[in-house]
């Protein structure tokens, strides 16, 4: 029963996490509306919790998204699978520090590496069905780099605003220094 | 022992993705996106219609002047459409009697689908729209979609039971055959660019074209009849090195307040 609630407590989390996505889409003046809130709740769950929790998640989301978007199912969920992991690799490997520069840098080569392999999985899903292969030229780039420097830094504000309340009003140092 | 814990838990996923990746592309997993879209698909729409009152009162307060300077713009071309509007019902009698005397057979009119757009398409380098109407109501792909009294604004590129997704003719994968109403009738391809602009491409050096000129679809695909209006010309360029001219054009439509649209039955 309590695997059942949370299986629909993580499935109603998925379905408000892209509402906020339309929300910004549709609300947000150019160039905010912009930000890929999809991979800043991603990429701050990854942080706060575990790597597979999160990787999980991204299954209904795509399938979510999958209906508000001309591309395959698989191009935008492997995209997000891949830029995690290799993320996550270098955040519990190499910067292990966890500081708010870091998060800035992890979260824009996350960014980066999520427009590569979206790029490269959709184009393969083209050339597979024969259709044509397309380059991204002029304007791509100039949307592109507006969309990771905005999800970078809203990723980098929202995890230094959450680390101030989960360091300074976390019980469980009181707990902890009572015990002692 | 943890890291190989996770790296087989990684595996275990990427190999269930796998498996589920071939059951949507049988088809299978179609009722699970049904489920989850029924939640969305009714606050992605009052977000849209939101969004657009939102722009449309933000852009009645903030541009006074220019609505004022579009006003009698507006005002001046009415006047000169209204003698356009004769000078075509004059040739529409004679061309009635030319087929009469041809024994021509009237065209049977195309069937259309009405049809409220609940949602813009999620990734930011496509542009594309998502309306409340699919296979239901015998949509098909490359239909051509319409907005007002003809005015092509995009193509269906992708269907569902409920829903389609419109791409637009400003977006960057976007191509359709298009004629100018200019005295040589040229040729070309309308493209789009990223959402930024319209192209009009591959137009002949040798003929004329100039700004204000209208930009009509050509009939020459199969599902996109002739004669939707897409826009007009707002700048020319003829490069002395390059084997065609290209336009730029401004399409007819607000293609960011779009709301209602008409999915024109062709196929």
């Amino acid at each position: 029963m309590k695997a059942v609630l949370r299986f629909v407590f993580w499935l109603i989390i998925c379905e408000l996490v892209v509402i906020v996505q339309f929300f910004i889409i549709d609300f947000f003046p150019y160039p905010f509306n912009l930000i890929n809130f999809i991979f800043v709740f991603l990429f701050l769950l990854f942080i706060f919790t575990t790597v597979v929790k999160t990787i999980w998640l991204i299954i209904p989301i795509s399938l979510i998204l999958e209906s508000f978007s001309s591309s395959f199912f698989a191009a935008g969920s492997l995209a997000f699978f891949f830029s995690l992991l290799i993320v996550g690799f270098l955040l519990f490997k190499f910067f292990t520090s966890h500081s708010g520069f870091v998060v800035l840098l992890s979260s824009t080569l996350g960014m980066i590496l999520f427009h590569v392999f979206y790029f490269l999985f959709s184009n393969a899903i083209n050339v597979a069905q024969k259709k044509d292969f397309l380059w991204p030229v002029g304007d791509f780039f100039k949307e592109s780099a507006w969309e990771i420097s905005f999800t970078s830094l809203f990723i980098t504000t929202i995890y230094v605003l959450l680390l101030k309340f989960n360091r300074r009003f976390n019980p469980s140092y009181i707990y902890k220094n009572e015990k002692k | 022992m943890t890291g190989i814990n996770n790296k087989k838990k990684v595996v275990f996923f990427l190999s269930v993705f796998i498996m589920l990746i071939f059951f949507h592309f049988f088809g299978w997993l179609d009722f699970v996106r049904r489920g989850l879209r029924t939640v969305v698909v009714p606050v992605s729409s009052f977000l849209h219609k939101s969004g657009n009152q939102i722009k449309n009162a933000y852009s009645y307060f903030s541009g006074n002047d220019e609505f004022f300077k579009n006003y009698s713009q507006c005002l001046s071309e009415s006047q000169s459409k209204k003698f356009l509007e004769s000078k075509v019902l004059i040739l529409e009698n004679e061309k009635i009697e030319l087929e009469k005397q041809l024994n021509f057979k009237e065209k049977k009119s195309i069937q259309s689908v009405g049809a409220y757009v609940i949602g813009k398409g999620i990734e930011n380098a496509e542009k594309i729209l998502i309306i409340n109407a699919g296979i239901e109501k015998g949509i098909k792909v490359n239909q051509p979609v319409i907005t007002g009294d003809g005015i092509l604004i995009g193509k269906i590129i992708k269907v569902d039971a409920e829903i389609s997704s419109v791409r637009l003719i400003n977006d960057n994968q976007s191509k359709i055959a298009a004629v100018a109403l200019n005295k040589d009738g040229s040729l070309g391809v309308v493209e789009g660019g990223y959402g930024l602009s319209v192209h009009m491409n591959f137009i002949p050096r040798n003929e004329t074209i100039l700004n204000g000129d209208k930009i009509v679809t050509s009939g020459m695909e199969n599902e996109i009849p002739k004669g939707l209006l897409i826009g007009a010309i707002a700048a020319v360029k003829n490069e002395l090195y390059q084997p065609f001219q290209q336009a730029i054009i401004v399409p007819s439509a607000d293609l960011s307040k779009i709301y209602l649209v008409s999915v024109l039955l062709t196929n």
